[in-house]
């Protein structure tokens, strides 16, 4: 069995059919990216994993040879940490108090522990002179940045990413795709949804493409852009690559 | 006849200030505790789609569709049928936390309410439960704008007290009636006590305004 398996999901927004018999996995320290146009149901099924997304209509899935339906959300959501479009920061907080209240109230963490550990992340990514600032005093990219410090400090298993560019103006996205990278080359398990095509081809173990709730092919990164099968894989990769191209 | 009130004032400034007195206990103790009502509500009516949250819609539209005073006669009445006989200065700080309760819960779900989903699923996804969601994340960013809403309700609560008079409470009107009755100038005596209503309600409303003119942290912290 896979580290993360989804068998033949499905998934309804009241009568809308969001998920159609999805089945993707990936091994330990694996990319999975999952890219496909608006209103594919790829954020639908990423937020379908940790529970964000309401009940599955069918399918199931399981993490760390447990089935996800049974596990108790605590631990589910310990172990599989998110990273949002629009970032999510506590906005009443400052940038070190977002990443130490979880730490504290989740983990049970000693306030010194807490912040300790989110000073050294902040490090990492470059943000620690921000510590005791508020996030709307942040760029974009350097809330996405806390953002992610923020779900590292919880020691997830896996981290899933919705879309973790898509809000950032154009010269933040290098900063943030940085962090990612690095993340990936640290051995972290990661599900991305992203139309970051050049990220995907750099580090994806597979590339997923959705359409209309179904997967319509999923392949390594070199097949998916060199030999697509699809004719809809084709025209999709024509229209962003000329886009992110141009 | 302004000089006329003034006289009566002076002449039974006692009873005049004894109901200014019990007026605004009766509605400060009313407002801590449609506080706590409203808080409860509100959370509950905010995080509850069951039974629980279906009966306090109920509580909800039963106080904001009936009038205030047929609340107190209810509750006056009502009480001692229960075999529970308060007495009538605490059957008052009852129907006033019973009513403003229910407004109170109406701000706070609003303030809920209006912060962006993204806190909730953050908070979710970060292994936050329910309680610490709410203590945590959702109040202290809606707590800046319910609670201006809310100290205004304290005016308002003090206006709401007159309404007592009429289960002889000695409150402001009641005051009035009494120096009135005894008098016989029943117009200088009603004139103290709007003078009264306005002086205090008029001081509170400026409270409300400064707090809310120097509440910029608020601001400062919202994108």
């Amino acid at each position: 069995m896979a580290y993360f398996e989804a068998r033949n999901v499905n998934l309804h927004f009241s009568s809308f059919h969001a998920l159609r018999d999805v089945s993707l996995s990936l091994e330990k320290s694996d990319v999975l990216v999952i890219c496909g146009p608006s209103g594919s149901g790829k954020s639908t099924f990423i937020r379908a994993i940790n529970r964000l997304a309401g009940p599955l209509s069918g399918g199931a899935m399981s993490f760390d040879g447990a089935d996800l339906a049974r596990m108790p959300a605590r631990d589910l959501h310990r172990r599989i940490g998110m990273v949002f479009q629009r970032f999510n920061l506590f906005q009443h907080l400052t940038v070190l108090d977002n990443i130490a209240l979880p730490q504290r109230r989740v983990l049970g963490r000693s306030k010194a522990e807490a912040r300790a550990r989110a000073m050294a992340l902040l490090e990492r990514v470059g943000l620690a002179e921000k510590a005791s600032v508020y996030p709307v005093q942040l760029s974009g990219g350097q809330q996405q940045r806390v953002a992610i410090c923020r779900a590292l400090a919880m020691d997830p298993a896996m981290l899933l990413f919705d879309e973790p560019t898509s809000a950032l103006d154009p010269e933040m996205v290098g900063e943030v795709l940085q962090v990612m990278r690095e993340l990936a080359a640290s051995g972290m398990t990661m599900i991305v949804v992203t139309h970051e095509m050049g990220f995907a081809r750099e580090l994806a173990s597979e590339i997923a493409f959705l359409e209309s709730g179904q997967v319509v092919e999923k392949a390594p990164p070199g097949e998916f852009f060199a030999h697509p099968r699809e004719e809809r894989t084709r025209l999709f990769l024509s229209q962003i690559l000329h886009h992110q191209a141009g | 006849m302004l000089s006329d009130a003034y006289d009566l004032f002076w002449q039974y400034q006692d009873t005049y200030l004894a109901g200014v007195r019990n007026a605004l206990t009766a509605a400060g103790l009313g407002l801590v505790l449609a506080l706590m009502v409203g808080l409860l509500v509100g959370m509950v009516r905010f995080t509850s789609r069951g039974r629980l949250g279906k009966a306090m819609a109920v509580y909800v539209s039963l106080v904001r569709n009936t009038p205030l005073l047929v609340q107190v006669y209810f509750i006056y009445f009502g009480l001692p049928a229960l075999g529970l006989t308060l007495s009538a200065f605490w059957t008052g700080v009852l129907a006033l936390t019973f009513n403003s309760g229910a407004y109170i819960s109406e701000m706070v779900r609003g303030g809920l309410n209006a912060i962006p989903k993204g806190q909730t699923e953050a908070a979710l996804a970060l292994g936050l439960n329910q309680r610490l969601l709410l203590a945590k994340v959702l109040l202290p960013q809606a707590a800046p704008t319910v609670l201006p809403a809310v100290t205004g309700q304290f005016v308002q609560l003090i206006k709401d007290t007159s309404l007592l008079y009429t289960i002889a409470v000695l409150e402001i009107t009641k005051a009035a009636d009494d120096v009135g009755n005894e008098t016989y100038q029943f117009l200088p005596a009603y004139l103290v006590s709007c003078v009264l209503y306005i002086g205090i309600c008029v001081v509170l409303n400026l409270l409300v305004d400064l707090y809310e003119s120097r509440a910029g942290f608020s601001k400062h912290k919202r994108a």
